[in-house]
């Protein structure tokens, strides 16, 4: 026979069994509890009230009427806890098959482009560049004249212009009108970079497309050097390819800059011996870039003998088409390009 | 320009394997094209043709430059001397009657018996990818791929004279291939009394060329205004070794030059000597390039100190010539093979790609970031495009250029408002693209290929179109758009398009109905905030979505990025509460005529109740004795603010609305 309880003990007893009957998650258990504190022959509450025997008269009533009032107390919780489990019988429920499968929730994605492009933006735009931007249908000037393009210049043979009212309006074949539009509006200093869409009438094939997208980047200052070029370039390409990528940075022409360089990174697939796709190099061409020629930025109206300034531009295409497995750069606008879930 | 390897040892000393010898051009700016290929002890270089320089079109310019990165000395070719020139006796009779004739040296040589060549001869021409033919020809052919110069041999007895003049319209001329030409009076020809002998820029003709009975021959070089070259080369779909090199800057120096070397080589093979006198035409002499360069501009490009002594050795390798230094500069004269080099900055590139970029150190930028540039429209679409993505739509890139069939199948075709391009590389993708509807189907198509069940699309881009007023750019207008489609129901479709543009720019414009083009007669809308049109949506029609292959109910919207960036409020607190606002609910409902707009009637009610009152659509009754009357119920819940629940709950309830 337990010892009658303290009025505290009491308490703490009756607080521990509404806290049980209240998370009761079914009727089995709920009838369980019922019988510990209730109804059961050895229930908590049948214990306390053989307890009263001993005691005397005038404990037996301060304690009879605790042990109404816990009475009451878990009842109700015992109802409660009852509705509860109606309302929401199925924490119980029926046989149910959690591996069953199901649609995956549909979310919308960035096309790869923006994706790229957004990449690429995040580096630039840390470094105090600007995103900016020009006209897609762009003159003669712009696209030829200001890019020290002029008539008659032999590299205007090696981008086959697509024009809509020859000579003087055309499809630019180069983000660099973009950086003329710019240079010509704008005081240096100035950092930007352009991502966007270019035209050339070429014959397409897996790897060409007549329709491409650049990314070029800009920046004009005094005093500024290959060597702000090639460490630019140099953490880009980490960014780009991880900090072990090694890069080689060579002489290359572009009729835009003096000197003109391109910037390699090591073929990947043959780590420098040379293989087919590196074109027996070792190395993979990913840009090309220099400092600005003086006649471009001469003709953008800025004095070259204050201001300096280099420039770089890459192709898009192939570097969204190797990260997003597409082998054709014909699949990457014609409509075919599907996300599925 | 491919550079047989044992043919470039005769103009150096090599103690490197063609692999070193390959990397060691592509840094300096000759970079490997295609893979070494070749047998053993006669690899061929496959070097990129892309550049400005004329003289690397010459193996000697090659190995000049190979010299001066590898420390060597440039063996030249041997030469010999030229006959003395008499314009006026000259035999036969030359005319030049074209200013497009730069420059124009010719001897005659005769009792030449053609035969084939000497081995080494034809063994040259054929690691180079000639195929030799006889000794006189080949002789030519050599000293072009030495030399970058092309060179051209008549047979002197079936040329009675030669007049270089434009070809007329109308006359033709069979190549030595056998190939036709139709020429015009852009070309440049070298013709006799009666017809054009060659296309003088591009390609010998068939009737005067050396045959194996030839006796006497008129060796010629000439030089031409280059772009006149490349332009009848383009024209006549013409690309052999000649026509590459004559479309380059070559210095008139190179005729005599190259004459020069030929002799040498005709009196070394076939024993013969240049009659008196020659012929040599340079109506304006070319005077030496003369440049200054500034050490300390050379300095600020390389981003470090370059010796002066390294920088004057370097150019000397190369054949620049000092005529004057100081300690801050030097003066000097281009040699005439480089027409590339016209600038300062050309001879800083030279003085650094000889030293390698390898060398150039890396320094960051390190001035402070100059003002951001602003391109608000790109900015919204760049929230347009996060707001689309979170409403679960893909973004798609279509096509600029598209057929113009796409567009009629919208039903949105207008020829005075179309963009042609003049030239294609598809006959059948020749306009710009009038409206994005027709690009964005067809990813709509894909998807719905790919069975996926609710399809979302979205496009910022732009459409083109040509407004018929104005010069130039001005007459084409590029349209920015945020476009997207879905295979939803018109009221479905509308959830996410109130969700975008309150997101957007807190918009909450006004549903107007209207007829338009793409959308069903009774589900099309324009949208207007501030009586402004920010853009339109709708449900598809039938006939439009069965000519893209699409199945079921299709809506889309489209809008104008200049015009949501004109209307756009700012949206700062985007839906955020800090906690639960007390308000009182009441729900009234209002008895309209049967074709009143819920819509109208919301804005009406937000009109005449306290901007703290938020009024919410609940839903539309109608009942057959309503229907009898033309009339139905709207119901709409309103919250009122604690403080002002009383006053606005009065309000409301005096509130009559007549519709
Ligand atoms: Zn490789």
């Amino acid at each position: 026979m337990a010892k009658v309880a303290s009025l505290d003990d009491l308490q703490e007893l009756i607080k521990t069994a509404e806290q049980k009957i209240s998370l009761s998650s079914n009727l089995k258990e709920l009838n369980d509890y019922k019988l510990e504190y209730i109804t059961g022959k050895k229930s908590l509450l049948n214990r306390l009230t053989q307890g009263l025997k001993n005691l005397t008269e005038s404990e037996k009533k301060s304690y009879g009427q605790e042990i109404n009032a816990a009475k009451e107390t878990l009842n109700s919780a015992i109802k409660g806890a009852e509705e509860r489990i109606h309302r929401n019988y199925d924490e119980e429920g029926e046989w149910f098959d959690v591996s069953l499968p199901v649609p995956k929730a549909p979310i919308g994605h960035m096309a790869p482009d923006t994706q790229v492009i957004r990449q690429m933006n995040a580096f630039f735009t840390y470094h105090g560049y600007s995103v900016a931007e020009g006209p897609e249908i762009e003159t003669d000037e712009y696209n030829f004249e200001k890019t020290n393009l002029p008539k008659d210049h032999p590299a205007r043979d090696l981008q086959d212009t697509i024009y809509i009212e020859s000579p003087e309006v055309l499809l630019r074949t180069h983000t660099s009108s973009v950086e003329t539009r710019i240079l010509s509006s704008h005081k240096p200093p100035l950092r930007f970079v352009v991502p966007g869409v270019s035209f050339r009438n070429e014959i397409i094939n897996q790897s060409n497309h007549a329709i491409f997208y650049q990314y070029q980047g800009v920046l004009v200052d005094k005093d500024v050097s290959l060597a702000n070029l090639k460490a630019t370039l140099n953490e880009f390409a980490k960014f780009l390819y991880g900090d072990k990528v090694k890069t080689r940075f060579r002489t290359k022409y572009y009729p835009e800059v003096e000197p003109g360089a391109g910037m390699d990174i090591l073929c990947r697939f043959c780590s420098g011996t040379g293989c087919r796709i590196c074109k027996d190099r070792g190395w993979i061409e990913i840009l090309g870039s220099g400092i600005i020629h003086r006649n471009l930025l001469a003709k953008s109206g800025i004095d070259w003998k204050v201001w300096s300034g280099f420039a770089f531009g890459m192709g898009l295409d192939r570097i969204i088409m190797t990260k997003f497995g597409i082998t054709d750069i014909r699949d990457l606008h014609s409509g075919n390009l599907v996300f599925t879930q | 320009m491919r550079v047989p390897y044992g043919w470039l040892k005769d103009y150096l000393e090599i103690d490197k394997s063609p692999k070193e010898v390959a990397n060691i051009l592509t840094l300096a700016g000759h970079a490997l094209d295609k893979p070494i290929f070749g047998e053993e002890g006669d690899k061929i270089l496959d070097l990129e043709d892309r550049g400005n320089r004329a003289d690397i079109m010459g193996i000697v310019g090659i190995a000049r430059d190979l010299a001066a990165l590898t420390g060597k000395i440039l063996k030249f070719p041997l030469t010999a001397p030229l006959p003395a020139s008499d314009n006026n006796k000259f035999i036969p009779k030359i005319t030049i009657s074209s200013k497009k004739v730069l420059r124009w040296t010719a001897v005659v040589l005769r009792n030449v018996k053609v035969t084939p060549s000497p081995k080494w001869l034809a063994k040259r021409l054929a690691s180079y990818g000639i195929e030799p033919l006889n000794n006189v020809v080949d002789v030519t052919n050599f000293v072009m791929v030495e030399l970058g110069m092309p060179l051209h041999a008549f047979d002197l007895d079936k040329v009675d004279e030669i007049n270089l003049r434009a070809a007329t319209r109308g006359e033709s001329l069979v190549t030595f291939e056998g190939t036709k030409l139709e020429l015009d009076e852009n070309d440049l020809v070298a013709a006799d009394s009666k017809k054009p002998l060659t296309l003088t820029t591009a390609i010998g003709g068939r009737s005067s060329g050396i045959a194996p009975t030839t006796q006497n021959i008129l060796l010629e070089a000439g030089l031409y205004d280059q772009p006149t070259a490349r332009r009848s080369a383009l024209r006549l779909k013409i690309k052999n070794e000649t026509s590459q090199r004559l479309g380059k800057y070559l210095h008139p120096k190179f005729c005599e030059v190259a004459i020069a070397r030929s002799l040498e080589l005709f009196k070394d093979i076939l024993d013969v000597s240049p009659v008196t006198p020659g012929f040599d035409y340079y109506p304006e002499e070319l005077g030496p390039t003369v440049l200054n360069l500034t050490f300390s501009a050379l300095n600020t490009i390389a981003g470090e100190e370059v010796k002066p002594t390294e920088a004057k050795e370097i150019l000397k390798s190369l054949e620049f010539k000092i005529l004057n230094e100081t300690p801050l500069n030097i003066t000097v004269e281009v040699p005439y093979f480089r027409t590339d080099v016209v600038g300062e900055a050309d001879l800083i590139e030279e003085v650094l790609r000889i030293r390698t970029y390898e060398k150039i150190p890396l320094f960051l930028p390190n001035r402070p970031a100059p003002k951001k540039l602003e391109f608000p429209e790109r900015d919204l679409e760049d929230l347009a495009r996060d707001t689309l993505t979170k409403l679960g739509f893909n973004e798609v890139v279509s096509q600029q250029i598209i057929d113009e069939k796409d567009t009629i199948k919208t039903g949105l075709f207008n020829e005075n408002k179309i963009i042609r391009l003049q030239n294609s590389w598809n006959e059948e993708l020749n306009i710009m693209r009038p409206e994005t509807l027709s690009g964005q189907l067809k990813y709509g198509l894909s998807y719905q290929k790919h069975g996926v069940t609710t399809i979302k699309i979205f496009e910022v881009g732009k459409s083109y179109t040509q407004t018929g007023t104005g010069r130039g750019l001005e007459k084409y207008k590029e349209t920015r758009k945020i476009a997207f489609s879905a295979n939803l129901d018109f009221l479905s479709f509308k959830s996410f398009v109130e969700t975008f543009l309150k997101e957007l720019g807190n918009f909450e414009p006004v549903w107007v109905k209207e007829k338009l083009v793409i959308y069903k007669e009774q589900k099309g809308a324009i949208l207007k905030t501030n009586g402004e049109e920010i853009g339109e949506v709708g449900e598809l029609k039938q006939a439009l979505l069965s000519n893209f292959n699409l199945e079921g109910t299709w809506c889309h919207a489209c809008f104008y990025t200049q015009e949501l960036l004109k209307q756009a409020k700012p949206n700062p607190a985007s839906g955020v509460k800090t906690s639960i606002e007390n308000l009182v609910a009441e729900d009234k409902t209002f008895e309209v005529d049967a074709r009143a707009e819920a819509g109208k009637l919301l804005n009406r009610l937000r009109n005449e109740m306290d901007p703290s009152t938020k009024i919410k659509f609940v839903g539309i009754f109608e009942n057959d004795e309503l229907k009898k009357q033309n009339k139905k119920n709207i119901t709409f819940n309103f919250k009122f603010a604690l403080k002002k629940a009383k006053e606005e709950s009065e309000k409301l309830k005096n509130l009559i609305v007549t519709a």
